[in-house]
């Protein structure tokens, strides 16, 4: 079967280069003393503030000191930003092991191979860094005991009245309502647009239209499926260990409390005051539309928030949307609270998203073919395809045609036969042909196709058509590509005509294709 | 019937560079198709709304790279459809001794003759019926 496997960075198994490593090794782990959080932007993150990023990690740690504060517990002085949720996954639960007194050095270089090998040297390099920053760089005195409790159940209860308790300090500026609500999947939805009255308002709502609620959520899930997916391959094989079960129980114990919308209205209610400011020539561009952002469809905001640079790049012109979608999500992702430390990590650096459908209704969903769709600065991804996550394989394209027919879940398996192409598959799977091939009507020497796709491939019983292009590519060569059509069609001028709600005998006159 | 150049020249929107520049534009009354869009001769109320000068993208791909973007010379009006199914995109009406054009930048110019059309979005079955992008 093809389970979701380990999703290893694509970069840092493929460029071992010492220097290149060293480099990035500096990166991921910042430590920061505890009182930094409400002091004046750090140098380093000085790109970080221009998008916003910097207060909105501010705010993340806010709701984070506000949460000890409910539970009675003195906010650690060690606060970690990881570079990825990948490495909190790993370097929390081993940190807390080495703060409890765990002496076994062979253990845990046989637990750091294991991330090497299964998760790539880059993403093991920055959990040893973070791990390093959580502990002092030395094994402290087991005297501390209990001083590496993970604190996720207390502070899932004290969430409820550590909002109750914000919301009393500062009322709400923008009439959300105060009133926590239970937990379950991340209530993203239940913020409301806000008033496009200034740039940076007009700029939130325009991270609104681009649909982040769904995607965000999207792409927890996908965080959640990935990291669970590399931690079974590092850590739960059958050589079990202090560290491995660790790893393991706090991984399910961090699952169940992530899943938090009163976690997300409370970063909310910090970040009510910092709205990520816009650099001025989008702020600009926003403030000339005919209409305020709020009134138009994606398309249209996108249009005007986006600057004519990515006209002639349409791949840039789809990275800036997902940077301005990546802007409307909190700064944090995940976060691992202990007595002596807390480790965070940061939302993803790199989002890419593709837009489906026009005008009013068009959403956005992420969406790359040549690489992940999500990416944390270490490497780490999470790879989809039209908006379906799905495996670095997949994406990669690697897998056997066996694979592709014996993968359990009907979507991926779409996603695999379409990243592949039907040409190929139809070939290399051998699919019955249904009826000759036909010459194509106004499509002058091109023929159609069609093929039987077994009635187990998809969840609904389907025929493919392989058409052609009517226009040449910058080779020279005719694209090739095939159509799902209703398994009732029985002949490719039959399908053909389908695909356009057209009649065969209509289809047949058809004058040009180009 | 114009070269592809010279369409390029009166409206201002190019194509792909490879797209051969001296090919000529037929001018077709009957059905045809343009990737994902096709324009089918029907017998229906004329639209009534005139395409702007800008034109009118009828179907906007993922960045502007794909639109389908329908421009006129003479008189020539389109209805965006209002109950939508996605099928069909709207109602085109061609003036007599005007000529309407979907440019799109892969599949160069599709050149429309005098007559009312509907302009259709293909689709494709898969778990629900979806549409295609090109």
């Amino acid at each position: 079967m093809n389970p979701p496997g380990p999703a290893r960075p694509t970069t840092g198994d493929r460029e071992p280069a010492p220097a290149h490593r060293a480099e990035d090794d500096g990166e991921p782990a910042r430590t920061h003393r505890a009182q930094d959080d409400r002091g004046p932007a750090h140098t380093h993150q000085a790109q970080d503030d221009l998008d916003g990023t910097a207060a909105g990690r501010r705010a993340w740690m806010s709701a984070a000191r506000a949460c000890y504060r409910e539970i009675g517990v003195p906010f650690p002085e060690r606060v970690i930003w990881v570079s990825s949720p990948l490495v909190g996954a790993f370097a929390a639960p081993i940190a807390a092991c080495l703060n409890t007194g765990h002496r076994n050095r062979r253990v845990l270089d046989s637990v750091y191979r294991a991330v090497d090998e299964t998760a790539g040297e880059r993403v093991g390099q920055a959990v040893r860094a973070a791990v390093q920053a959580a502990t002092g760089g030395t094994v402290s005195d087991p005297v501390h005991g209990a001083a590496a409790t993970a604190l996720h159940a207390d502070v899932a209860r004290a969430m409820k009245s550590a909002l109750a308790s914000a919301a009393r300090l500062a009322p709400a500026h923008d009439g959300s309502g105060g009133e926590p609500t239970g937990s379950g999947a991340p209530d993203t939805a239940a913020r409301p647009p806000v008033d496009a009255s200034d740039a940076a308002a007009r700029a939130a709502a325009y991270a609104w239209n681009l649909a982040v609620p769904a995607v965000q959520s999207a792409l927890a899930d996908a965080s959640v499926a990935a990291v669970s997916a590399a931690v079974d391959a590092a850590v739960g094989g059958t050589r079990q260990d202090t560290i491995r079960g660790e790893v393991r129980r706090l991984w399910q114990a961090h699952i169940s409390g992530q899943r938090s919308g009163t976690w997300l209205k409370l970063v909310d209610r910090f970040e009510q005051d910092a709205v990520p400011p816009l650099d001025e020539n989008r702020a600009e561009a926003l403030d000339q539309g005919p209409a305020g952002v709020l009134d138009q469809g994606p398309a249209e905001a996108l249009d005007q928030g986006l600057s004519g640079a990515r006209e002639q790049d349409p791949a840039g012109r789809r990275d800036e949307a997902g940077q301005v979608a990546l802007r409307g999500m909190p700064a944090g992702w995940w976060w691992w609270p202990f007595r002596d430390f807390a480790m965070l990590c940061p939302r993803p650096t790199d989002l890419r998203l593709e837009q489906v459908g026009e005008g009013g209704r068009a959403r956005h969903r992420p969406h790359r073919a040549d690489g992940p769709a999500v990416g944390w600065d270490d490497g780490f991804g999470l790879y989809f395809w039209d908006g379906t996550h799905v495996t670095q394989a997949v994406i990669e394209d690697t897998l056997t045609t066996d694979e592709i027919l014996r993968e359990a879940n009907a979507e991926i398996r779409r996603c695999a036969i379409e990243r592949r192409g039907w040409d190929r598959f139809i070939a290399e799977a051998g699919l019955d042909q249904i009826g000759p091939a036909v010459p194509d009507p106004g499509n002058l020497g091109q023929t159609l196709a069609l093929y039987d796709v077994p009635a187990d491939v998809y969840s609904t019983h389907v025929r493919v058509l392989l058409c052609t292009n009517g226009t040449v590519e910058r080779d020279g060569t005719r694209r090739r590509f095939g159509l799902t059509v209703p398994a009732d069609c029985h002949d490719p001028v039959q399908a053909a005509a389908w695909t356009y709600g057209l009649s065969p005998a209509q289809y047949a006159k058809a004058q040009r294709r180009s | 019937m114009p070269t592809l150049e010279q369409a390029i020249a009166t409206f201002g929107v190019t194509v792909d560079e490879h797209l051969d520049r001296q090919a000529e534009i037929p001018i077709l009354s009957g059905l045809q198709f343009q990737g994902d869009v096709a324009v089918v001769p029907v017998n229906r109320e004329p639209a009534r709304t005139p395409i702007p000068e800008a034109g009118v993208p009828v179907v906007r791909g993922q960045a502007e790279a794909n639109t389908h973007l329908l421009l006129a010379t003479g008189k020539a009006y389109f209805a965006a459809e209002q109950r939508f199914d996605g099928l069909v995109l709207g109602v085109l009406t061609v003036a007599e001794g005007a000529t309407a054009f979907l440019a799109h930048p892969e599949h160069a110019y599709t050149g429309i003759a005098p007559g009312t059309y509907e302009l259709r979005r293909q689709r494709e079955q898969a778990d629900q019926t979806r549409f295609v992008a090109d």
